[in-house]
């Protein structure tokens, strides 16, 4: 059940909040030996929300677009209340005092939380215990491994992610579910434990292009002390899904992606694309908006820079706490100088302009969202350019990097059975028009995917 | 790119690395010390002179 329409079904009264989150209590009881998504499931808190939401709604009230659903939160939030380690053993016993912000928004929109999903440690590219649902020898992505994983596997309908590099939009296409990074600086980043200022976006795995509109309504909440007037008066997502009166303008970025995209991804996205076009959608190429290459150096610069700017006065106490590659990216990090930074921080500023215009002259534009299906568990992320073990990050880079809003939609299977997905980039705070088309997409497509967890559930009998 | 500012770019960063890190360490950070040179150099050979962008806007 999605969340639109586990939401419905309790507010009509066909489902309650206890029933539906004891069912997915239960869907974890099956599944989590093998998957590992979360790091905590809180069976009673979450069933004592549930139970006072079902009061609330017999009352006659419902808190908001979320009552009642029950939603895992990346273990990057603070929770109050509820263990958050950041994957790391540093914070094993921390347990805040307060919600992140967007945890107190999801909380007033009626959701209730289920508990914390696996994050990589510091939301870098270590790799997470959480496998892929689809092939417990792949890797579910990262940063945001539990979240994709556990919204794929049908343990919660949907979950929070963050994003400062591909850590929202990878796992989502790994896992065959939706992911949005919105807008940077859309939601409010107050109580996530900080990865890198400048590019950490929180971000929404479901499974849905309707339910990422209902989360993130809910996750942007109330925000009138913003200086911009488009986060201070932000639209009902979901209200204008339906409303593209004609089939989209589609901007297809074939340089830079499908040079670098495996052959049996790029050939899965060229005929989707076809697809797009057979519907109606009007196709056109647009060439990607820079230097590929001095954007990704310029990310991994900024990256390295702020993430150990960010560990500093942990990292001078406790560094043999930190996994070798975390280690290793905040100890070159301490090492760039800041002229370099200052040249980093240039070539965004160029950056975002040239993106911002190329996504101005379409409703989206298109890409994959991953070079590949999700590889094989393994690897060794210290050797020389080595993949990242929760895969390549620089297919969803350019859109962290520059800010805009990136959406992942399922689009299909490789020949082993594994997810592949497109993405979809708008422009800045355009999240509108981006949900808008990806919701035709989606629709024009037809690709609803489910892992064969099935199998798993009866050899764990 | 210019391959002998890389060369020397890198040389100076594994430098930095043992005077900072040891030698034990700068040796296992190699690899990543390696790209970080790399993606330095192509900052700096990659964009126009300072004096073309005089409104520099450092906001994230």
């Amino acid at each position: 059940m999605t969340a639109s329409q586990a939401s419905a079904a309790i507010r009509d009264g066909q489902l309650t909040s206890v029933e539906l989150v004891s069912s997915c209590l239960s869907r974890i009881r099956e599944l989590e030996s093998r998957i590992q998504a979360w790091v905590t499931v809180d069976d009673e808190g979450a069933l004592e929300q549930a139970t006072r939401l079902d009061i609330e709604m017999e009352a006659g009230t419902t808190k908001g677009a979320l009552h009642g659903v029950p939603v895992g939160i990346k273990d990057l939030y603070c929770t109050a209340g509820l263990k958050t380690t950041a994957g790391s053993p540093i914070l094993a016993d921390f347990v805040p005092d307060h919600d992140a912000a967007v945890v107190a928004n999801l909380r007033r929109a009626g959701a209730v939380v289920l508990g914390k999903t696996v994050t990589t440690e510091w939301a870098a590219s270590d790799a997470p215990p959480t496998r892929n649902p689809w092939n417990l020898a792949h890797t579910p992505g990262g940063s945001s491994s539990g979240s994709g994983a556990a919204v794929a596997s049908r343990m919660c309908p949907g979950a929070t992610g963050t994003q400062a590099a591909g850590s929202v939009v990878r796992p989502a296409a790994y896992n065959g579910v939706v992911g949005l990074k919105p807008t940077y600086g859309l939601l409010d980043r107050t109580g996530l434990m900080s990865h890198c200022w400048s590019v950490d976006h929180p971000g929404i795995l479901v499974r849905t292009v309707e339910d990422a509109a209902i989360f993130l309504e809910a996750m942007v909440g109330q925000r009138p002390e913003s200086d911009t007037e488009k986060i201070r008066t932000v639209p009902r997502y979901s209200d204008g899904l339906g409303r593209l009166d004609e089939a989209p303008r589609i901007g297809f970025m074939r340089q830079f992606y499908m040079e670098a995209a495996s052959k049996e991804l790029a050939a899965h996205v060229e005929s989707t694309v076809q697809l797009l076009a057979s519907a109606g959608a009007e196709i056109i190429d647009v060439t990607f908006p820079g230097d590929p290459e001095l954007v990704l150096a310029a990310h991994w610069t900024i990256m390295k820079v702020e993430f150990a700017a960010a560990q500093e006065g942990l990292f001078a106490e406790k560094s043999e706490m930190y996994s070798p590659h975390v280690r290793g990216l905040i100890e070159v990090g301490q090492l760039i100088p800041g002229s370099a930074y200052v040249q980093a921080l240039r070539v965004r500023n160029r950056f975002r302009r040239s993106a911002s215009a190329a996504a101005d002259r379409v409703d989206a534009l298109l890409a994959p969202a991953a070079e590949a299906a999700p590889e094989i568990l393994g690897g060794n992320a210290l050797a020389p350019k080595a993949v990242p073990q929760t895969g390549d990050h620089s297919f969803q880079m350019p859109w962290s990097f520059s800010g805009l809003p990136a959406l992942s939609l399922p689009s299909g299977l490789n020949s082993q059975g594994l997810p592949l997905a497109i993405q979809l980039i708008g422009a800045p705070l355009s999240e509108d028009l981006l949900l808008q088309t990806a919701a035709w997409c989606e629709r024009a497509l037809g690709v609803s995917l489910q892992p064969p967890v099935e199998d798993l559930i009866a050899k764990g009998r | 790119m210019d391959s002998r500012e890389l060369e020397t770019t890198k040389q100076r960063l594994i430098q930095l690395a043992k005077e900072t890190w040891g030698n034990d360490r700068a040796e296992l950070l190699r690899p990543m010390l390696e790209q970080t040179a790399e993606h330095m150099v192509r900052l700096r050979a990659s964009l126009p002179p300072i004096r073309e962008e005089p409104a520099f806007d450092v906001e994230a």
